[in-house]
């Protein structure tokens, strides 16, 4: 296993927000999925999930309802609003401009300054 | 959109509480069984799997707090639950809450009452159209000490025709009138006014209509406007305002207006007005001095530039009347500070001291914090290790104080409803700005805002200090250490506090000795069992000399003769009321017109039995007799001091002197004893008496008749009333008293700011016993264990003792030494308010240091003796 990099602040919501938007999931679902996609290279500190699950339900970005999970128990489910996903998107849109203002930044060499 | 579900999100937060709370429970379960079993599926037992889980979610009341915050749920829900939690401990310790919300009730209180008398006198705006326009005008002659004197009808006149600073300019003179015809005849108190009275004033009727401008022209209608108290008592409350008629004074007045409760002028009883109609010839009387006058500024005028106008006016009618008018000037001053006159340096005195009041509260109540959290670290680190944030347990300490505060507050307004209540059933004579002084919305806002001050000084300081991350440090070593800081703050705290009560007592013990000194001035004359009653006689009655003397003479004859009646006299200004007319006195050496003699010297016209009456001794020489008629050789009395600066060598009597206006010389027959003539505070130069048989100013139409009685002297009142009736029934007398009221009266001040200064003072002194205990208990408490081992090492109790009694001596000397370097300051601005007691009184700053010293240490010495019987063995068990 690779080194586990530290979230930068205020990554996690928009990695819930994309988790999310790949169809309802409870909380630890969530930090499966994210784990699962980043190939467990983030390190996110667990109960850290659900104050930012809350703060996005309370901005509207998500929404939750309880169902059961897959080994039949009662569990919360989160799912991306239409709000949520406009967001996502320009989140999505404003990482990538920003990576790659940051990426060109310090792929500079010096004689190109 | 989001707007919505935030808001429907924060109600189901705060209304379904319970449900979240279940809900947050179930779900982190959730997540933590899954992770175990997922944990479980790759070989690890069930029961190491948990703990692992668990371990890794975090601390779960941290992630619910956070949880909550999340949901916007902390606002009310946080702060209710900080309460009721801070209830909870306050009710753990219920001798901590009742010094402290005590401390800050006394605190918080004598300021609001404070407040509450300086916003009345000095803030409140007048209930009249813009109040601060509106001045008052008073003739003034500083040549016989004479200041807002009663205006002439005919300089009035003359001011208002002549004045261009003034807009409108209006005369009234208090009066009573019998109302007859409408039920039991009355009695009501009101006033005679011009027609622009109302316009000057700026308030209009609340029905019907004020006075047209030209309804004070004799022969015109008679109306009357009455107050909406009066309308109702005559007309009942229901009843539509209409121009009824009324019977006032034997005349029929038509009723054209009605005035809102709140306009009361120009006192506070008026009920009613009346137009005032002079004839031509009253019009132009220039000596009966009897109108007040209120003006309104034209808009830009100042204060300054109207009485530079009013100067120039004066001066003109000294040089055309110079009979009436010589030495009259006229003075303006704002209507507020005619009506506040000499409260400002009493009232700022109140201020400054229930200031300090209240920093000493402050500073006390602080200690008892810093004490207590200091003694709360323990529980505050463990609060920490599960999870709270700094700002949360921050939030936590401040709910605590402004819990404290909201307490103290409560009953701070219940102390000041008592304390208004108790000093407007006083009626203190003097104090027009010390009645109807209410608890207002001013005086809410204010008591709100030194109330946040408060808090922050109490609670912030402690808070952030006890909320610092030094907290996991005492976890860690188990409380042992982590006081040298608190104690040092203590420290500053107590000597703070004694510092504060230092110069609060400083003050009040100088107002006490000064009023004490002042109440055992001896006037020089009888002031029990004498009763004055005041004649002002109608000129128009009693024109000649010859007249009022015969008038005033037949009236004490008849007293005189009334069973219960020693004896019985008058003079033409009763003493100790501060009024004196001064004329200037020429003495006779040879030449026609003499020299000069004493500036300023008091004159009075007395009858001859007023040396019995009020019983001032003779020195030398004789009384007046009946014999001093106007027919005999002019006579004079001098005072003992007159003669001692002006006759130091030889004998006085024989020696003749002049009044300037007066052509007669006057030969003195006797000197008498000095007497206080102004004020119990201060001695009159030269007095000189002469008989008001002999007077020849036929001006002089008033006297003060003086009753000695056997009992009672108020009893006597009617008698004397039915004395003067039998000489003449129309002859009005006002201000029937006793010579002990207007002693009384006379020292209302200075016994209004003893009483109040002393009662800060005797508070601050509890506070700060209370302060000085408590933190020497405290100390002590903490110190248990490192006593414990210096006695069992051998350390002597009195060793014990003799540590916390001379660090009690250090605080309590250096409380000492500020205290008096800020009461030195303090004694010296409040000097003008003692009377014969210097600021620096040695006698009061020995008294106040030993009474507060020995008391402190008394406070330090109490604990202290706990400390020696601190058992070794228990205090070093107990670690």
């Amino acid at each position: 296993m690779d080194k586990q990099l530290e979230l930068l602040q205020g990554t996690l919501d928009m990695l819930i927000l994309k988790a999310a938007s790949l169809g309802p999931l409870h909380g630890y679902g969530i930090l499966l999925r994210i784990q699962q996609i980043s190939k467990d290279r983030l390190e996110i500190q667990q109960g850290s999930l659900y104050p930012a699950l809350y703060r996005l339900e309370h901005q509207g970005w998500i929404t939750s309802e309880w169902g059961e999970s897959e080994n039949k128990r009662k569990a919360k489910f989160y799912r991306l609003t239409a709000a949520g996903k406009r967001r996502l998107q320009a989140e999505t849109e404003n990482w990538n401009s920003m990576a790659d203002v940051i990426a060109g930044i310090l792929g500079t060499k010096p004689e190109e300054v | 959109m989001t707007f919505w579900s935030r808001f429907r999100s924060w109600c189901s937060v705060t209304l379904r509480r319970a449900r979240m709370e279940s809900e947050m429970d179930t779900e982190f379960r959730f997540h933590i069984e899954a992770y175990a079993e997922d944990l479980m599926r790759g070989g690890v037992s069930r029961e190491e799997a948990m703990r692992r889980a668990r371990i890794e979610f975090g601390g779960i009341e941290r992630v619910k707090e956070e949880g909550r915050d999340a949901r916007g749920a902390f606002i009310l829900e946080s702060f209710l639950h900080d309460i009721r939690f801070g209830l909870r401990t306050l009710r753990k310790s219920p001798g901590f809450m009742a010094a402290t919300v005590l401390t800050l009730a006394l605190g918080v209180g004598g300021n609001a009452v404070v407040f509450s008398l300086a916003y009345n006198a000095l803030l409140r705006p007048l209930p009249y159209a813009s109040p601060e326009r509106i001045v008052a005008l008073s003739e003034t002659n500083l040549q016989r000490g004479i200041s807002g004197s009663r205006a002439a009808a005919a300089n009035f006149y003359d001011w208002k025709d002549q004045g261009d600073a003034f807009s409108s300019m209006a005369a009234f003179a208090e009066w009573r009138f019998n109302i007859t015809g409408t039920g039991e005849p009355q009695n009501v108190p009101g006033a005679l006014v011009t027609a622009d009275f109302f316009t000057t004033l700026g308030t209009p009727a609340l029905h019907g209509r004020t006075f047209r401008l030209d309804e004070d022209q004799p022969g015109k209608e008679m109306v009357v406007v009455l107050s909406e108290r009066l309308w109702n008592r005559l007309f009942g409350a229901s009843t539509p305002f209409s121009n009824q008629r009324i019977i006032v004074n034997q005349s029929v007045m038509t009723v054209v207006g009605v005035m809102p409760q709140t306009f009361a002028f120009p006192l506070r009883t008026t009920e009613m007005w009346v137009p005032l109609s002079l004839s031509t010839e009253n019009k132009a009387n220039r000596d009966g001095k009897w109108l007040r006058v209120i003006a309104r500024l034209k808009t830009g005028t100042s204060v300054t530039k109207a009485q530079e106008n009013l100067h120039i006016i004066a001066r003109r009618l000294e040089v055309a009347y110079p009979s009436s008018n010589l030495g009259w000037g006229a003075t303006v001053i704002s209507l507020r500070d005619s009506m506040v006159r000499d409260a400002r340096p009493t009232l700022w005195l109140l201020l400054g001291s229930v200031a300090l009041l209240l920093l000493l509260a402050c500073a006390n109540v602080s200690s008892l914090i810093s004490a207590r959290a200091t003694g709360r670290t323990g529980e505050l680190a463990v609060r920490f290790s599960i999870g709270a944030t700094r700002s949360r347990v921050c939030r936590q300490l401040i709910t605590e104080s402004l819990l404290l505060v909201a307490l103290g507050d409560a009953l701070a307004l219940l102390v000041a409803f008592w304390c208004l209540h108790g000093i407007n059933t006083l009626r203190l004579p003097g104090f027009p700005w010390a009645q109807d002084v209410e608890l207002n919305f001013p005086v809410l806002v204010f008591t709100m805002a030194i109330s946040l001050v408060v808090v922050a000084l109490i609670g912030l300081v402690p808070a952030i200090r006890a909320s610092s991350r030094d907290a996991f440090e005492v976890l860690r070593r188990s409380g042992e250490t982590a006081r040298a800081v608190p104690g040092a703050r203590l420290s500053r705290l107590v000597v703070a506090q004694i510092s504060l009560a230092f110069v609060l007592m400083i003050l009040a013990g100088l107002l006490t000795n000064s009023f004490l000194r002042l109440s055992h001035v001896y006037p020089g004359f009888r002031v029990q069992n004498v009763l004055s009653a005041n004649l002002t006689l109608p000129r128009s009655k009693y024109q000649s000399n010859r007249q009022q003397v015969d008038f005033f003479a037949s009236v004490i004859e008849k007293i005189q003769r009334t069973p219960g009646v020693i004896d019985a006299g008058g003079v033409s200004d009763l003493p100790l009321l501060g009024n004196r007319m001064s004329f200037k006195i020429l003495f006779k050496d040879g030449e026609s017109s003499g020299h000069a003699g004493p500036s300023g010297a008091g004159v009075r016209w007395v009858t001859p039995n007023y040396f019995h009456t009020l019983g001032i001794p003779l020195d030398t020489g004789r009384y007046f007799s009946e014999g001093d008629s106007v027919s005999a050789t002019p006579a004079a009395i001098i005072s003992q001091s007159m003669a001692r600066s002006w006759w130091p060598s030889s004998n006085p009597l024989g020696a003749q002197f002049r009044l300037e206006e007066d052509s007669r010389w006057f030969t003195i027959v006797g000197v008498v004893k000095d007497i206080r003539q102004e004020s119990l505070d201060s001695s009159e130069p030269a007095a000189v008496y002469f008989p008001s048989a002999q007077k020849s100013e036929a001006w002089l139409n008033w006297m003060s008749i003086v009753v000695n009685t056997s009992g009672k002297p108020e009893e006597l009142g009617g008698t004397v009333r039915e004395a003067v009736w039998s000489v003449d029934r129309e002859q009005p007398i006002t201000e029937v008293s006793s010579l002990e009221t207007y002693l009384g009266d006379s020292v209302a001040i200075p016994r209004l700011r003893m009483i109040a200064v002393g009662s800060f003072s005797l508070i601050a002194f509890c506070i700060v016993l209370i302060g000085v205990y408590a933190t020497v208990s405290y100390s002590v408490a903490q110190r248990v264990h490192e006593i414990g081992i210096r006695m069992a090492l051998g350390a002597a109790p009195r060793d014990v003792l003799l540590q916390f009694v001379s660090h009690g001596l250090r605080f309590t000397s250096a409380g000492l030494v500020i205290g008096f370097l800020i009461a030195v300051a303090m004694a010296r601005a409040i000097a003008s308010q003692l009377f014969a007691v210097r600021p620096l009184d040695a006698a009061t700053y020995f008294f106040v240091a030993n009474i507060l010293g020995i008391t402190a240490l008394l406070a330090c010495y109490l604990p202290a003796r706990r400390a020696t019987r601190v058992d070794p063995m228990v205090a070093l068990r107990y670690e």
